[in-house]
């Protein structure tokens, strides 16, 4: 599936997006990992990661005093959620933001989100987590390697793909709404 | 429309009421269903539109939330099932739109009212898009207008039942109007009251129309009392006027024999009266001689006797058409009666050569009731024309007793038959009627007054009974009389019963008196023709010639010590008239002897002479043998006293 990232409705706004876009897109694989201002890119990824926590449901043990989405990698995501952080809720919970660090367990978050390199390092296989998580990852492949979310560029398109089954394994029900945008679902089949 | 309303018969009004109550209340009721259809559509529709939006927006919750236009497009494409939605769209929270689907073309001319729009957010921690439904109203419109149609079609059909039903149901209400109608204009253009409307219901109508029978029934009955009222009063129009021209008839009648019976009377006392004063210029004619002298005097007295008759007879018969005869009742006997008329009238028959005998037909009882002066009086004419109208042969005179029927009067019957000259059926006819005779020309021959028998007959009537007459001309006739015997007493003998004891000797006429007479009397012939009867019969006699001076003459003479013997009063004087003058001397005490003199011939003149304290009584004229007798038989009296 093909998601427009930009508007759809006026022809001459998406020609401009997407040259905008391109220009973004450069400058932010061009950029090191550092404290840099977020890029568009980064900014629509991060309000991808933030609604993807919507349409997420915990198991009910599952502590839901706040939400709180941990980074391992993905600075420019996490610096873009950050902007604004107090105003946003999910399902009434506050968020909460922990970049991670490389040795760190990611004990206590909902969100667990993996930049590609790290992925690559650890694998994510919801048995090696500590608790009930959404694993989302920029590599096409995380699914594959046990991941539940794979969030995405192709084409100059942002895509996501899930993967049902990891997620069941976490104990992580993902709603229907989301599986309908999704580009492809795997999973299923089983 | 009013008037065309007024006009329109009942028929119509009540077709069109019926028609138009139905079609309205239809109308009514469909519109009101209608509307309530169309806005509980509407209504619907919105609900329906909302649940829709409602749903598309949860749908496309994760669409908007990640911006997928693609999926927000595949959500709205569901929604063209749904034919009255025209257009939907999601919009971001910004108002932007996010995606957009047409379904249907819209009019041009579409403006806000036809369209209804609703509005779903979509909600993802607070409102991130909405989701816009536009639906057309067309499709509802169309549905309305289709209602509307079949409404106007079942309008129609109802219209066209009704009409129908109305125009046979109407007959129910118009009909009877109607018979009522037809009858109330049938009945004033005809005048037929008998009229009646064919009456069926029970209702308003029928009670009108049992109303209007009442009243036509009514005016039947009135308008027959009317024609009978007009009936009875033409009838008693008729009888009266009937009865008046009878009664006109009978006046004139009376008029007529008034004026015949003056004439008649004119002529019978006329006829008297030339014989007197001829016969009375010829006695003062000196060459006449003795013997012719006699006859001249015979004649003038026969006439006078005539018209003394005639007098006596017209008296009676006034005094009986007058309704003032009195009839007296006592008890009298029939045989002296009858024996006493026919030994009287005995004389003359015998003058004529006629045999006359009385025969006994049955028993006669000692008295009968009776007025026997009257009875004399019809017995004297009956049993005088017998002997008058009879040249020769006999007079029978027949007497007896009819027996009475249960429990009826006794009734004597006398019969007087002739062997005279008789009588045709015609003459009979007449022989009643005052101033007839059989033939006028017999009034010359045998005389008579004419009023003898219609006399005879009133008084016969007045009597309790009647005369009847059967004759032959040449052969003779009989009249029977027939009256009421009232009471009867006594020995029924047949035959003539004792003599009752004999009255004092009468003294002959030519017995002298010897008294003294006071003549009182205003006429100088009468006071000459008095006193020189009297003076001849030896008597001695004083004049007066009014009432005062005979009250004054006689009791200056009974003061004197030489009274009058007797008073001789005449009842008419000027001054003062008998009646006065003899109360005066009655009152004055005078006790002598006082014989009323009077022509005044009615029964009641004795009565009042007695009254006013008369001795006596003497009619006018004055017959000289029962003047002497009269006052020889009072001065003999006072001899014997």
């Amino acid at each position: 599936m093909e998601i427009q990232t930009l508007m759809s409705a006026n022809r001459t706004t998406l020609t401009k997006a997407q040259r905008l876009l391109a220009l973004f897109a450069m400058i932010a694989l061009g950029m090191p990992a550092a404290a840099s201002p977020p890029t568009r890119e980064d900014q629509i990824k991060a309000g991808y990661l933030f609604n993807f926590a919507k349409f997420v449901d915990w198991p009910p043990s599952h502590p839901d005093t706040q939400l709180t989405i941990c980074f391992r990698g993905g600075l420019g995501i996490f610096s873009a959620l950050a902007a604004d952080l107090g105003s946003k809720r999910v399902g009434g919970r506050p968020l909460a933001l922990r970049l991670l660090p490389e040795t760190a367990s990611p004990e206590g978050c909902d969100v667990l989100y993996f930049s590609q390199r790290d992925a690559q390092i650890r694998r994510p296989e919801p048995e090696t987590l500590p608790g009930p998580m959404l694993t989302v990852g920029d590599d096409k492949d995380f699914t594959r390697n046990g991941g539940m979310i794979a969030l995405f560029t192709d084409n100059n398109r942002l895509k996501f793909v899930i993967n049902v089954d990891n997620a069941q394994r976490a104990g992580i029900q993902i709603s229907s709404s989301l599986l309908q945008l999704a580009s492809a679902v795997e999973g299923r089949q089983r | 429309m009013n008037r065309w309303l007024a006009s329109l018969p009942i028929r119509g009004k009540l077709i069109l009421l019926a028609a138009l109550s139905s079609s309205l209340s239809l109308l009514i009721a469909g519109t009101i269903l209608t509307w309530v259809n169309y806005s509980s559509k509407v209504e619907s529709l919105l609900h329906r539109l909302q649940t829709q939006a409602e749903i598309t927006a949860l749908n496309s919750t994760a669409a908007v939330a990640f911006d997928d236009t693609a999926a927000a497009l595949r959500t709205l494409n569901a929604l063209t099932a749904d034919k009255a939605t025209i257009s939907a769209q999601i919009e971001r929270a910004d108002g932007s739109i996010l995606a957009q689907a047409g379904f249907r073309s819209q009019p041009e001319s579409a403006s806000s009212a036809d369209y209804v729009q609703v509005r779903a957010d979509v909600v993802l921690d607070g409102r991130i898009g909405s989701v816009v439904l536009t639906a057309s109203k067309a499709e509802l419109r169309a549905t309305i207008l289709q209602h509307g149609m079949i409404l106007l079609l079942v309008m129609a059909v109802a219209f066209a039942t009704a009409l129908l039903a109305a125009a046979r149901l109407q007959r129910v209400i118009s009909g009877p109007i109607m018979a009522l109608a037809d009858t109330a204009t049938r009945v004033s253009r005809e005048r037929d009251f008998s009229l009646r409307v064919p009456h069926q219901s029970g209702d308003e109508v029928g009670r009108l129309v049992t109303s209007f029978n009442d009243m036509l029934e009514q005016i039947e009955v009135r308008d027959q009392q009317l024609r009978t009222y007009h009936a009875d009063l033409e009838a008693k129009v008729a009888s009266r006027t009937e009865e008046l021209a009878a009664a006109l008839e009978d006046a004139q009648a009376a008029a007529r024999a008034k004026t015949n019976f003056l004439a008649n009377m004119s002529h019978e006392i006329r006829t008297p009266m030339t014989a007197i004063l001829g016969f009375c210029d010829l006695l003062a004619d000196p060459a006449q001689s003795e013997s012719e002298r006699q006859s001249c005097i015979e004649t003038v007295r026969r006439n006078g006797e005539h018209l003394l008759a005639i007098i006596n007879d017209i008296l009676d018969l006034s005094r009986i058409e007058a309704g003032r005869t009195t009839l007296e009742k006592v008890e009298c006997s029939p045989a002296r009666i009858v024996s006493e008329v026919a030994s009287l009238l005995g004389l003359r028959a015998k003058e004529k050569g006629l045999r006359m005998n009385v025969e006994f037909d049955t028993a006669l009882p000692a008295t009968i009731t009776t007025d026997p002066t009257k009875l004399r009086q019809v017995l004297i004419n009956l049993i005088g024309n017998a002997v008058k109208f009879t040249e020769k042969g006999w007079v029978r005179i027949g007497v007896g007793m009819a027996s009475p029927d249960e429990g009826g009067p006794h009734r004597l019957i006398v019969t007087i038959a002739d062997s005279g000259i008789g009588m045709t059926p015609e003459e009979i006819s007449r022989l009643f009627q005052p101033f007839s005779q059989g033939d006028s020309s017999m009034a010359r021959r045998f005389g008579g007054t004419g009023l003898g028998l219609f006399i005879s007959q009133k008084l016969a009537a007045l009597m309790g009974g009647c005369i009847t007459v059967s004759s032959k001309p040449g052969v003779g006739s009989t009249f029977t009389l027939m009256l009421d015997a009232g009471e009867v007493s006594g020995a029924w003998t047949r035959g003539l019963p004792p003599e009752p004891e004999k009255l004092p000797a009468e003294p002959s006429a030519a017995s002298k008196l010897n008294c003294r007479v006071l003549l009182a009397d205003d006429g100088p012939d009468n006071r000459r023709l008095i006193t020189f009867i009297l003076t001849r019969a030896g008597a001695e006699v004083t004049t007066v010639e009014n009432g005062r001076n005979a009250v004054e003459t006689a009791l200056e003479a009974a003061r004197s010590g030489h009274p009058f013997d007797i008073v001789l009063m005449d009842m008419q004087m000027p001054e003062l008239d008998g009646y006065t003058a003899t109360r005066q001397l009655r009152e004055a005490g005078y006790e002598g002897v006082i014989i009323a003199l009077t022509a005044h011939a009615m029964a009641d003149d004795r009565t009042k002479c007695l009254e006013a304290g008369c001795t006596d009584y003497a009619p006018k004229p004055i017959d000289r043998a029962s003047l002497i007798s009269k006052c020889a038989q009072w001065t003999a009296g006072r001899a014997a006293a």
